[in-house]
């Protein structure tokens, strides 16, 4: 019951973003098609390059920042870790549940633009070229640095951090990440590694840091 | 009875200087503390130790026994902590923080929960972003006796509130956190507020624990004792039961902490022309350790 109501509570506002940076993705996406035709060559080159769509990846790591600064920034701005962390719940949990309830909004609310242009394309009849997968690649190869951007801002956002060189860590890895992908031969497993360092980061930190 | 609260040797730097020096505090089970400190003493440093929520440099503290860095949940149910500017999310309702903090404990009483509310003339559907300082106190407040908590830490409670709303608050505070059994810690820089409420006093200065004794006996034994003499006053003495002394003119006044027959000796060695011993309120007191040793100020407008 703890946990359902804790995940309650930061769903709240993220989810309202979520919404609203959804909608207007979907907008932008629905306007990117309407604008060509379906022999269009813009098509089948790079996705990422449409008009409208070329805006995503922008829109997705502002929310992404948004959404990981609120959760914990967020707490630490009006001083209510105190009130959260003296609940009868283990720190790690609450924070555990802080990071899932980002993720349930963050991740769906980038990836399903690009799963529906993908889609689209990709469905038989919509256009008069052969499908060519590596048409997305470059769409997805942005959205998974979306993760690595929403957990160093949700790391960047807890409190204490023993110097600001030590703050601005998780955030330095991000972008790294974010230029590496475009020259790794797999860049899911790399995005994949340094996303799940920087969840366990917040994860072990949680028992041992200053919270007042 | 055991100790509910007990800290060894709490420290705690932050860039070099000692804001929580080796605090040692031990409140048994039953006893209303009132921890007192000027601003900046190191109080609300050391109760954030105390709840876990600030790692020590050295030293440990512990809360029913158990480590307060490892607090567990059964612990943290027995507890209440009343965050000083009393933290609550603003984007709520009192309705919606009030089930949200609920759904934590498995003790939850409605009924008290309701009857603060009312007393207060707090709506259930006011947002506690539009609540004012006063009124987020008397939610936090309500929110912190709900669960009936063995051992209750206030940290400021009336810290940012109007003398009117303060007074209020404290008489409420009075009559709903006092229970037979229930251990309170006080924490305030207002000595007013605390006096009514403690019957244990701790003087946090410069993050040392000055002071650690029942206000009854604090109140017994420091008396203010005023010589004055013809001439500018001898040397200060050097007493162990001194506290603190103050240099006029042509007299001098000691805050003596055991006043007796030997004390009384000691000072008629200095031959002053009268001797006059005054009993001292807890201000008094306060201000005899936290301000300690001071000459006097030059006397405007004289001559």
């Amino acid at each position: 019951m703890p946990a359902v109501r804790v995940l309650a509570k930061e769903l709240a506002v993220p989810l309202r973003l979520g919404a609203a940076v959804l909608v207007w993705s979907l907008w932008s996406v629905a306007g990117a098609l309407s604008r060509c035709r379906v022999d269009s060559e813009e098509l089948f080159g790079d996705l990422s390059r449409l008009r409208g769509v070329d805006t995503l990846w922008l829109v997705s790591v502002a929310l992404a920042a948004a959404v990981g600064l609120w959760l914990t920034w967020g707490e630490t701005r009006w001083g209510s870790w105190a009130l959260l962390l003296t609940r009868p719940v283990r720190r790690r949990r609450v924070v555990a549940l802080k990071l899932l309830a980002g993720a349930l909004v963050v991740l769906p609310v980038t990836a399903l633009p690009i799963a529906l242009l993908h889609g689209w394309v990709a469905w038989s009849g919509q256009a008069a070229w052969p499908y060519d997968p590596a048409s997305a690649a470059a769409l997805w190869r942005g959205w998974l640095a979306v993760p690595a951007w929403y957990l160093a801002c949700f790391s960047t956002g807890l409190p204490a951090r023993p110097t600001t060189a030590w703050r601005w860590l998780p955030l330095a890895g991000a972008a790294v990440l974010a230029r590496g992908l475009g020259f790794v031969e797999r860049p899911g497993w790399l995005a994949l590694a340094v996303s799940a360092a920087l969840a366990v980061g917040a994860l072990l930190e949680a028992e041992r840091m200053d919270w007042g | 009875m055991g100790d509910v609260v007990l800290a060894e040797g709490l420290t705690k730097r932050y860039g070099g200087r000692a804001v929580v020096d080796g605090l040692e505090l031990c409140v048994p089970e039953g006893c209303c503390y009132g921890l007192l400190g000027p601003n900046g003493a190191g109080k609300s440093t050391a109760l954030k130790m105390l709840m876990g929520l600030i790692c020590p440099d050295a030293g440990r503290s512990s809360l029913f026994g158990e480590d307060s860095q490892r607090l567990s949940p059964p612990t943290l149910a027995r507890t209440a902590y009343l965050a000083e500017n009393h933290p609550l999310y603003r984007w709520m309702t009192i309705r919606q923080m009030t089930s949200f903090a609920r759904s934590f404990y498995p003790r939850w009483n409605d009924e008290l929960v309701g009857a603060i509310y009312d007393h207060f003339g707090l709506n259930w559907g006011q947002r506690i972003g539009r609540l004012s300082n006063g009124q987020r106190a008397q939610v936090s407040l309500a929110l912190a006796v709900a669960t009936e908590p063995e051992l209750l830490i206030l940290d400021d409670p009336t810290l940012g509130l109007d003398p009117l709303v303060r007074r209020d608050f404290l008489e409420s505070l009075v009559q709903i956190i006092a229970q037979p059994g229930r251990t309170i810690i006080f924490s305030s820089h207002i000595l007013g507020d605390v006096e009514r409420v403690v019957d244990r006093i701790g003087i946090l200065v410069d993050g040392s624990l000055r002071v650690d004794r029942p206000l009854d006996d604090l109140k017994e034994r420091l008396r203010r004792v005023i010589l004055t003499f013809g001439a500018p006053p001898p040397k200060t003495p050097n007493w162990p039961e001194l506290v603190s002394a103050h240099r006029g003119e042509d007299r001098l006044e000691l805050v003596v902490d055991g006043w007796d027959e030997s004390v009384h000796a000691a000072a008629l060695v200095l031959a002053p022309a009268t001797l006059q011993v005054v009993e001292m309120d807890l201000e008094e007191i306060f201000v005899a350790y936290v301000g300690g040793s001071r000459s006097a100020l030059p006397a405007f407008g004289e001559g």
